[in-house]
């Protein structure tokens, strides 16, 4: 879907991006990293908005500055930024995005409506953008950047500003976006959660450069297997039967009880010593490390080697 | 050819955007400026002017001043507007969407101004001209068509090459090379509009019928060549700025002002 090969963009004597090589697949992608990690500028060379001081970059097969116009056909982008046009109302700006990309009159207004209807803008569509909240804001750009049906879509912190309903309708429309109409989607965001919730692949910059770039079940994955026990019930008492049938285990967070090995026998030997303790297990799950654990390990990491490399 | 397709439409949807009451009240004072000003100058002045002197005060405020004056508002902070505005990226990632933007605010800046010049043009013309009336219309309209052509050319330039001081750069750009440098009997005034609009002028109103062939100050002013000449110069230098100004456009790697994130 977007491979990177040496990318490297330097503004004046500021390096924003040092030899990006990587590989985005098709999926919902997300690209997280601190401020100044070099998302945005990575973003507007995808979009070739700004040219590359070295390396190479294709999207969807296209070279990023020789075939800029195709991709930028080919791809809708969500600012972080309000970039709306004053004066004109939510579906002339929409309807506007489509005329600019290619679409008759009529068809295009047909195809605003129908696209804020999916984004489930009411009649608020027929209000001017200026007067508009940042719900509606964001729905809006949403809006704008799929109206011409774009096989990827960029999202720039499309659920930033949301209240806890609204983000979740977001993420919802994402999630449809890339389960049922096969688009492949870039959400650059803040917000840990929602890439572990809608994301099948991360890519961590730090610093201008890839810090991690795998599918999240990979990152998710501990390094050594182990199963969570959340319970009911005395958990000394279960710790002291886990260890007398030879199982590793220890307190975890919230009163659950982390119990290392996941095969078949060590399972059975949970629940046996689940009953011998008189405690109730009320979940038993694989853990997974957690995005933000993720994230920040790739950050410390990271800025530990520009360290080493500076010193 | 593709990008041309979408003019159309940038053009409808900024001349909405446009279509608001300040700007129309500003262009209506525009419009009434030079008629208003002459009326108050020949009713001062008591005896009607020389044909001559009422062409010339006519051309000085309407295809000057007002022409002049109305592209610069328009056009020259076209682009910084949507840069200023952050719409910039909305029009950016568009196929085609820069080139389209671009010719779509000349023509929107070229129709909002051609009234007011035409307005002003015509109006003026009445109030100053007591013989040859038709002429001096026909002249000072064409004088102001051709005004508001190549100025929101040049001006939408400016707005490309400077963004961030547009409107500082167009008045530098307004009195030293418009008012400046298109006085100075040299060759450098040759590339202003200002020196064919004024040649346009002088052979329109036949002012150098029997003044040309003796006068070496006057040719070095107004040259010897033909009105056709003049336009066509006039035309091919507002096609050079437009493609320039799409080149840069092309080319450079804008940012919008309020971006800091890298």
């Amino acid at each position: 879907m977007i491979e990177l090969r040496g990318v490297t963009k330097a503004f004046d004597r500021f390096q924003a991006l040092h030899d990006i090589t990587t590989t985005i697949p098709a999926g919902v992608t997300g690209l997280l990293g601190p401020n100044g990690a070099g998302k945005s500028t990575l973003i507007k060379i995808l979009l070739g908005l700004l040219k590359a001081s070295a390396g190479e970059a294709q999207v969807l097969g296209f070279d990023v500055w020789q075939q800029s116009k195709t991709i930028r056909q080919l791809v809708g982008y969500m600012p972080e930024d309000d970039c709306y046009l004053p004066t004109l109302s939510g579906v002339e700006s929409v309807q506007f995005a489509a005329r600019l990309n290619s679409m008759p009159a009529i068809e295009a207004l047909r195809r605003a409506h129908e696209i804020l209807d999916f984004c489930g803008a009411g009649q608020e569509r027929y209000r001017t953008v200026e007067t508009y909240s940042t719900g509606m804001r964001q729905k809006l750009k949403f809006a704008q950047a799929l109206v011409h049906d774009p096989p990827l879509l960029i999202l720039d912190e499309p659920t930033s500003g949301l209240d806890p309903d609204e983000r979740e309708a977001m993420l919802n429309r994402i999630r449809m976006l890339a389960q049922r109409h096969d688009k492949s989607i870039v959400i650059c965001t803040h917000i840990l959660p929602d890439v572990q919730q809608v994301s099948d692949h991360v890519v961590i910059l730090a610093a201008g450069r890839v810090s991690i770039a795998n599918s999240l079940a990979a990152l998710s994955r501990p390094p050594v297997p182990a199963l969570e026990v959340r319970l009911t019930g005395p958990r000394e008492r279960l710790l002291v039967e886990l260890a007398s049938r030879g199982l590793d285990a220890k307190r975890g967070g919230n009163d659950s009880v982390i119990v290392l090995g996941d095969s078949a026998d060590c399972v059975r030997a949970i629940w046996q010593a689940a009953a011998t303790s008189d405690s109730l297990i009320r979940s038993l799950t694989p853990t997974r490390n957690s995005m933000e654990a993720i994230f920040l390990d790739a950050v410390r990491s990271s800025t530990r080697g520009v360290s080493d490399a500076d010193s | 050819m593709k990008a041309l397709r979408r003019v159309p439409a940038v053009f409808g949807f900024e001349w909405r955007r446009a279509l608001t009451i300040p700007r129309l009240s500003w262009m209506l004072a525009l419009a009434a400026f030079a008629p208003v000003l002459l009326m108050l100058v020949r009713s001062a002045a008591g005896s009607p002017p020389p044909p001559m002197v009422a062409a010339v005060f006519v051309y000085v405020l309407a295809p000057g001043v007002v022409c002049m004056m109305s592209v610069f508002l328009l056009a020259t902070p076209a682009i910084s507007a949507e840069l200023e505005g952050r719409s910039w990226v909305y029009l950016a990632v568009r196929p085609y969407g820069l080139l389209a933007v671009l010719l779509g605010k000349y023509l929107v800046a070229v129709t909002w101004a051609l009234p007011v010049g035409l307005t002003s043009a015509i109006l003026s013309s009445v109030v100053m001209a007591d013989t040859e009336l038709p002429r001096m219309v026909a002249v000072q309209s064409g004088l102001a068509a051709l005004s508001c052509i190549a100025y929101a050319a040049v001006f939408l330039l400016i707005g490309v090459l400077a963004p961030k001081r547009a409107m500082v750069f167009g008045v530098v750009y307004a009195v030293g090379v418009e008012v400046g440098a298109a006085f100075i009997p040299a060759a450098v005034n040759l590339l202003t509009i200002q020196h064919r609009l004024r040649c346009l002028l002088v052979r329109g109103m036949r002012m150098d019928e029997g003044v040309a062939e003796r006068n070496p100050v006057f040719l070095s002013y107004f040259g010897d060549e033909t009105a056709t000449w003049h336009i066509f110069i006039l035309l091919a230098m507002t096609a050079s700025y437009l493609i320039a100004a799409a080149l840069i456009l092309h080319f450079r790697e804008f940012t919008a002002a309020a971006e800091t994130d890298t």
